[in-house]
């Protein structure tokens, strides 16, 4: 089922069925993301309840547009109101916006990273291991490795600078590293 | 790509691909209801405005109507022609014909030339009969009654040319001396380039950019206007009833039951000071969860608001019947009274925490600057209909916390009827 086809005008029979139908298909895939920034599924649900109702008062703009992925349109939407209810919640991005950021040479990215060979963790440890994280370096890990934004793009829809954007990613990778090698060296993951 | 290179950063991406978190069903249901209500919403927007829009068209097409069917005025020369046709116009056998006419409207002629060309065929009906029948019939009264209407009077005047030429000669003297009362009064007149009128209007009005979404706002006013040739100063004083929706945020403790505690006991001997009988003291203690929780009802409350208007006016067009003009100016509003219609906090037996309000409360005073074009119709000598569709711009925010709020404007279709002195 192509969803924006089934939105085009003149194909909505059933308005219920349809709507339904677009959060079966995109909820699940979308929950997961909006944990990955909310941090905790509360949170999480009501980001994305409040993606889907922006994607239905939105719809129309986007018919007209017809252009793009409406996934993609959808997903811009869904990080857009998670970034904006990181900001309304967690104070800690005020602390982002400072320059002079410490760089923690424990915490520091090691010059060699190396990979993690064998290592079988669940999808939802991995992903817990995201959402331990601090807020501030969760969401630059996320929006930076799973969006792929720029450093520029980050500090841009963060208001912060690029270097620390830089140093929040470098302080998630660290920490994220040591923590996979730790379950690695668990016998378990062994 | 500079973002895959990090073996963490490939690793996360890789380990995430395709993951998936299945909502909670209750998260699943509040959506679906709340995208319905969405949908409802709005079709019944739609359906509102195609009533507006049709009840605008149904105004225009009234006031249209009015303008093309209104009694024409009377011409400049109304009076000099009239008295000559009557004073001078002999009593022909044409005009002795002419009640024939009346009594058998069959064959009525609607002018003079077509009389004088057409041969009419005559019966035998006295000419006197027929000018007394015509004089109970038709009745000398209208004309008196006509020549003080003045813009009847030319109609009158016309058929009196054509027709009751035969009675001219008894009705001349009456006719006459009205005409020229009419004539005098007319001359005498004095000019006077201002005027004073007062009105009663309604206002709906739909308000934009506010926190509630769009909010429909009801005006109605008292108010009277200075006209000075083509200006105007309108003021007044009016009632603005809106209802706003004010969410708020409780927190509280669930109850969970209660219990009766025991406070003392007294104990006494029997009557035969044999068994201690004892009393208990007991009180009724309730118990609440420690657990907070929060629960976000919503207010509905009435605002009314006390308007005056200062509208400056300019008339760009001024015909017979209508007159076009813009309309400008400030209003100030206070507010007079906030009333609860429904809702509220009712925790029941829960014990409440604190409450906070979400939704600001609205503010005392406002100004608003409103731009209009005003169609004036002139129903009769005294009512004027007035159509106005008014759009105005809040100067500040209809809520308290003006730094989260926008400043609102609202489009809106003044009605008004006036009565001129």
């Amino acid at each position: 089922m192509e969803s924006k086809e089934v939105f085009q005008k003149g194909k909505i029979r059933d308005y219920r069925s349809t709507v339904e139908a677009l959060y079966n298909r995109y909820a699940s895939s979308f929950l997961s993301l909006s944990l990955r920034y909310c941090g905790n599924r509360e949170d999480a649900e009501d980001v994305l309840h409040e993606t889907f109702i922006k994607i239905l008062i939105h719809l129309p703009s986007f018919r007209k547009r017809s252009q793009g992925s409406f996934e993609g349109w959808m997903r811009r939407i869904l990080i857009n109101t998670a970034l904006n209810f990181i900001r309304d919640r967690f104070k800690e991005m005020r602390h982002l916006s400072s320059d002079n950021f410490q760089h923690d040479p424990e915490e520091s990215d090691p010059d060699v990273p190396g990979s993690f060979p064998g290592c079988r963790l669940p999808q939802d440890e991995i992903l817990q291991l995201i959402i331990d994280l601090p807020p501030g370096y969760r969401t630059v890990f996320n929006l930076y490795v799973m969006e792929e934004y720029s450093h520029r793009e980050i500090a841009g829809l963060l208001h912060i600078s690029e270097n620390t954007s830089k140093s929040q990613l470098s302080k998630a990778r660290a920490i994220l590293r040591r923590k996979i090698l730790e379950r690695i060296k668990e016998p378990t993951f062994a | 790509m500079e973002n895959a290179k990090h073996p963490v950063d490939s690793f996360f991406k890789e380990a995430l691909q395709g993951h998936q978190v299945v909502p909670s069903e209750e998260s699943k249901q509040r959506f679906l209801s709340e995208a319905l209500s969405l949908e409802s919403g709005r079709k019944t927007g739609a359906r509102r405005w195609w009533l507006y829009w049709t009840a605008l068209g149904l105004i225009s097409i009234t006031a249209i109507l009015l303008f093309f069917l209104r009694p024409e005025p009377p011409p400049q020369s109304v009076n000099t022609v009239s008295t000559e046709l009557q004073v001078t116009k002999p009593v022909t056998p044409m005009n002795d014909q002419a009640p024939v006419r009346q009594i058998l409207p069959g064959l009525a002629t609607a002018s003079t030339s077509l009389m004088a060309e057409q041969s009419i065929p005559t019966y035998p009906i006295p000419v006197e009969k027929s000018t007394d029948s015509i004089l109970n019939s038709h009745n000398v009264a209208d004309y008196s009654v006509l020549s003080d209407q003045l813009p009847d009077a030319a109609s009158v005047n016309e058929d009196s040319a054509t027709k009751p030429a035969a009675i001219s000669s008894e009705t001349e003297p009456v006719v006459s001396m009205d005409q020229s009362q009419v004539s005098k009064k007319v001359q005498n007149k004095p000019f006077k380039p201002w005027h004073f009128t007062s009105s009663v209007s309604y206002t709906p009005e739909w308000m934009f950019n506010t926190l509630e979404g769009n909010k429909y706002v009801t005006n109605l006013a008292l108010e009277g206007t200075f006209y000075y040739g083509r200006y105007s100063v309108r003021t007044g004083a009016g009632l603005s009833l809106t209802d706003g929706t004010n969410e708020l945020a409780v927190e509280y403790n669930d109850f969970l039951g209660s219990y009766k505690q025991l406070d003392s006991i007294t104990f006494q001997w029997d009557s035969r000071h044999y068994y201690l009988i004892p009393t208990y003291y007991l009180s009724d203690r309730n118990v609440w969860d420690s657990l907070l929780k929060l629960d976000y009802p919503k207010v509905i409350k009435r605002y009314t608001y006390l308007q005056v208007p200062l509208i400056l006016g300019y008339d760009f067009l001024q015909k017979k019947g209508f007159t076009m003009g813009f309309r400008a100016g400030p209003i100030l509003s206070i507010l007079l009274e906030s009333r609860q219609l429904s809702g509220g906090v009712q925790s029941g037996p829960d014990r409440i925490i604190r409450i906070n309000q979400i939704t600001p409360d609205r503010i005392q005073t406002n100004w608003q600057v409103s731009g209009s074009v005003n169609l004036s119709v002139l129903l009769s000598r005294r009512f004027i209909i007035e159509f106005e569709p008014v759009v105005k711009y809040y100067f500040n925010s209809v809520y308290e916390k003006s730094e989260i709020t926008k400043k609102p404007w609202s489009a809106g279709l003044r009605t008004a009827v006036t009565f001129g002195f």
